[in-house]
């Protein structure tokens, strides 16, 4: 099983809690939790990590998908999206986001578990 | 036919009333050789021809030709005379004169008579005809008048109104687009409540080390997520109110197997569902029912490893309902055990559920299992 170093951009920390306790379960490293498209930003580009599991909707201004491009535009790091919205339509302003993967909620774990493999597999990284 | 003669020779009133005595055996003549004579005439009137002579004592022709068309229009004149000559003719006809006979022509008197009388007659019905058109023009040109004016007000009335519908539909537009965005709001903010109450229980299971709970805890994430998913097809979808079960029982079905991907390479599911368009009323019932029904069949149905099909349908029966099978072929629901008193959580909520949508429902054994229930739509 691949697993990597996660960062995790979600606004309800209950769920941002629930995430990273998964995820840490399944062997990834969550490597923070922040919930604004400012913060995904500014810990993208300092930590790095090997995928960015992105809630759409977030605190403040700026959306997932407007923070994805800006983190894109300076690194090439796969993005997975949380969204309630479930239709990819929401995500429709991004077409130019590569890698694009995203997973709805509520998430199942093995969707989750998928997913996350699918990105990892993109960014070819195995850093634990 | 009564006829004026105007002339002051005995001799030549006796010529013209012989001429014409022979053609109008009914004709009555009235004789005039002074001024208060004619004067007297004209007051009764009444002639259907005068002839007149050109030379009189008292006045000429032509002035009698004026005095005639003045006070007995539309009757016609002939002049009867030997004096005059062509210029006098002329000027007679230009008068308003029928005809011009002389004296030493008397046989012409009688036709002069009956064309004078005739052409008359004609312009007189000419006249008329004329007038009787203006008339009808005129009336007409009233009527137009009316109906463009009515026209007028009805087309700025329509135009009015028309302007109030669209103002109208407009704001009733606005109106339903506001509501629409506040119930996808709605739906999306449910989904999000759903999935921190998912993340409520994931981390409460944590807590717990047996895995019998955890696995309860699962049931009750998947039933979270059955009723997430209608808030996700509402909010999809074209109408908000009502949903194709199509779009909700396929995808419900894929993300259940899902979770049980372990058995993905042995049991094969398969969908048959209908088109049917369900209220949320019955829409959250039927995910649920189906929820429990499926996890069953994934959980109890193909023990170790045991493979076969688990196989969904919903199909419409008489109008107005529909029945939702959900059948494997696997090991058999246990003999023995009714499937109304038993302690399992899941079968109780499928009875409760079918009792709230007001369904049936019904238990089939042979050759694995099939559970039906039928339910007003």
């Amino acid at each position: 099983m691949i697993t990597g170093r996660i960062l995790i951009v979600e606004d309800e920390r209950i769920v941002a809690r629930d995430l990273e306790r998964r995820l840490t379960r399944m062997g990834h490293r969550v490597l923070a939790i922040v919930a604004s498209g400012q913060e995904a930003i500014a810990k993208a580009l300092a930590l790095h990590p090997d995928v960015v599991l992105m809630d759409v909707r977030l605190q403040g201004e700026m959306d997932g998908v407007e923070a994805a491009q800006h983190i894109q535009a300076q690194v090439r790091l796969p993005i997975v999206f949380m969204t309630a919205y479930s239709d990819t339509k929401s995500l429709g302003g991004a077409p130019d986001l590569q890698p694009f993967l995203y997973i709805r909620k509520p998430f199942e774990e093995a969707a989750l578990r998928l997913t996350l493999e699918r990105a990892l597999e993109k960014s070819g990284s195995e850093n634990v | 036919m009564k006829v004026l003669i105007i002339d002051d020779n005995l001799t030549d009133r006796a010529l013209i009333i012989g001429s014409l005595r022979r053609e109008f055996q009914d004709a009555e003549f009235v004789e005039v050789c002074h001024r208060q004579a004619l004067d007297e005439a004209m007051v009764r009137g009444n002639f259907d021809v005068v002839i007149t002579d050109y030379r009189l004592s008292w006045t000429d022709g032509l002035q009698v030709v004026m005095t005639v068309q003045e006070q007995l229009p539309h009757t016609p004149i002939i002049m009867f005379t030997d004096t005059g000559g062509e210029e006098v003719a002329v000027q007679g006809m230009k008068a308003g004169l029928s005809d011009y006979v002389l004296k030493g022509q008397v046989f012409r008197l009688p036709i002069a008579v009956k064309e004078s009388i005739e052409k008359t007659r004609l312009r007189k019905a000419h006249e008329e005809a004329v007038a009787a058109l203006q008339r009808v023009n005129d009336e007409l040109e009233v009527k137009v008048a009316e109906r463009t004016r009515t026209l007028q007000e009805l087309t700025e009335a329509l135009l009015a109104d028309i302007a109030v519908r669209q103002r109208a539909e407009e704001a009733l537009k606005a109106a339903l687009q506001e509501k629409e965005i506040l119930l996808r709001e709605t739906h999306h903010r449910v989904k999000n409540n759903l999935q921190v109450i998912s993340s409520l229980l994931d981390l409460q299971a944590e807590a717990s080390a047996d895995p019998q709970v955890r696995a309860m805890f699962e049931d009750s994430q998947h039933r979270i997520r059955a009723m997430a998913l209608i808030h996700e097809t509402l909010y999809r979808g074209d109408g908000l109110a009502q949903i194709n079960a199509a779009d909700y029982l396929q995808p419900l079905s894929a993300q259940l197997a899902e979770a049980y991907r372990t058995l993905n390479n042995r049991v094969v599911l398969k969908c048959q569902v209908e088109e049917v368009w369900l209220s949320i009323n019955k829409a959250v019932p039927c995910g649920l029912i189906l929820n429990e029904l499926l996890s069953n069949a994934l959980k109890h149905a193909f023990p170790e490893a045991a493979t076969g099909e688990i196989l969904i349908v919903l199909r419409r029966e008489a109008p107005g309902s529909c029945t939702l099978i959900v059948s494997d072929t696997g090991i058999g629901f246990p003999e023995g055990l009714d499937f109304r008193t038993t302690e399992s959580l899941g079968l109780q909520l499928v009875c409760l559920l079918t009792e709230q949508i007001e369904g049936t429902i019904s238990l089939e054994r042979r050759g694995g299992t099939a559970i039906s229930i039928t339910f007003p739509v």
